[in-house]
């Protein structure tokens, strides 16, 4: 067992670890909580919204595009994106290709008639403030890296939590609730063993989302890399002006990689893409796979296939933290068990801020009373 | 058993189970999302199974 020395140690890694990143752990439950129910909460606000017409026409995605320009005068396409559940085609159009996410607009048509899908738009400013507030708190990439950062500092109060929790439990067994005791012990007990059941669930969900905090990062990387990488052979060419049918392109995509599903178009100029080309990204056909895209450039004014290339361990990293950290990928009784999981974590967080202010009440060291009074 | 084995013994069948259950459901759908539920199910059943157990004891 651990020397009381070196108990002293972790307990202060675990103690002010915890502190500076608990008030941003409770904002990230809370805001967490809605966000993993987000499908069924849009679904609920917006019922009946849409259901297939049934129409013999069979438009082309040109026709859709010039259509979804047509509602937004003086527009770019941006992003062109495919919903795997219903066959409907999102288009984002923007002032500038690569203008902000604030200036984008968001249209949705079917595939087949081209007849506009109404947005699902009860309830999105509300929920989008909820998930500005858990990815960034409305900082941009400073605070996406701040929550990283706050991410990183409470993985290393779960860690030293398991240190700590050897010499907690040495007289006591497993699950052992002293709920007759003082509300001090009552709640170590619980905070004990509810930090040590919910440890790799709250680890996965910490470390995914500092993985998504990275986010931006990332993909500059890959674009000065990879995408870098592809496009070197035909480097210097004019930026796009007059473009070919994006319908070609698509098809010279889908047959470079017939194995795999059309998920997006990134629009030359776009943080995806270059201003030379069309990226089109391709996702796998297996749960697994589904995660993962493949990028295909296309030139975009001669319509010629560039190139594809599977996306490095990096980017493969990134787009696998993002179930893991929503828990959108189990159907909806996973979605209850991450719910779940959160408000234990909050139970965690509360007692644990709890048991500092009584002991801190005491004047005494958050951590040498227990093992005086198992 | 060592008093490390003694107190960590449930507590890394828990974090093992709930790893398999987070990783199984990323694989498959049907049984793969159910034994990915039991697996995440059971740090929330071991909770009230302690809950229950203490309000059931006497004092």
């Amino acid at each position: 067992m651990l020397s009381a020395r070196t108990i002293r140690r972790w307990s202060w890694v675990h103690t002010w670890s915890s502190l500076v990143c608990t008030v941003f752990l409770l904002m990230l439950c809370l805001t967490g909580l809605p966000l993993i129910f987000h499908e069924e909460i849009d679904a609920a606000l917006n019922p009946g919204i849409w259901s297939p017409t049934s129409s013999d026409r069979q438009v082309t995605l040109d026709q859709l595009l010039v259509q979804a320009l047509a509602a937004r005068p003086g527009e770019v396409p941006v992003f062109m994106s495919f919903d795997d559940e219903r066959p409907v085609v999102n288009i984002t159009t923007a002032p500038r290709a690569d203008a902000p996410q604030s200036a984008m607009h968001f249209s949705s048509y079917e595939r087949n008639s081209g007849a506009s899908v109404p947005p699902a738009d009860r309830g999105a400013a509300a929920m989008h403030f909820i998930l500005q507030l858990h990815m960034d708190m409305f900082l941009g990439l400073p605070g996406m890296l701040l929550l990283g950062a706050m991410g990183l500092l409470f993985s290393a109060a779960v860690i030293s939590g398991v240190v700590l929790y050897a010499p907690f439990m040495r007289r006591l067994d497993f699950g052992t609730l002293r709920v007759t005791r003082a509300p001090r012990i009552k709640w170590l007990d619980c905070h004990n063993l509810i930090g040590i059941v919910t440890l790799t669930w709250v680890l996965v969900v910490g470390l995914t989302g500092v993985m998504n905090t990275l986010a931006e990062p990332i993909i500059e990387i890959w674009k000065a890399r990879e995408l870098g990488d592809l496009i070197a052979p035909h480097a210097g060419r004019a930026p796009a002006a007059k473009r070919s049918s994006l319908d070609t392109a698509v098809q010279a995509a889908v047959a470079a990689a017939p194995d795999m599903r059309l998920q997006f178009v990134a629009f030359p100029g776009s943080a995806y893409s270059t201003s030379r080309h069309y990226a089109v990204f391709l996702h796998g056909a297996t749960p697994l796979t589904a995660y993962l895209y493949t990028p295909v450039l296309v030139d975009a004014v001669d319509g010629k296939l560039v190139g594809l290339r599977a996306m490095p361990w990096y980017v493969k990293a990134l787009a696998l933290s993002r179930p893991l950290h929503f828990g959108d990928y189990g159907g909806v009784p996973l979605k209850v068990l991450w719910a779940g999981l959160t408000i234990l974590t909050l139970v965690v967080l509360l007692s644990g801020l709890y048991l500092w202010l009584v002991r801190r009440a005491d004047g005494r060291s958050p951590h040498d009373g227990p093992f005086a009074a198992p | 058993m060592s008093p490390a084995v003694e107190v960590f013994a449930f507590p890394v069948a828990i974090a093992a189970l709930s790893l398999v259950g987070l990783t199984l459901a990323l694989f498959g759908d049907g049984l793969y999302d159910f034994c990915a539920w039991l697996g995440l199910a059971l740090p929330l059943a071991s909770v009230l199974w302690a809950m229950l157990r203490a309000l059931n004891r006497p004092p």
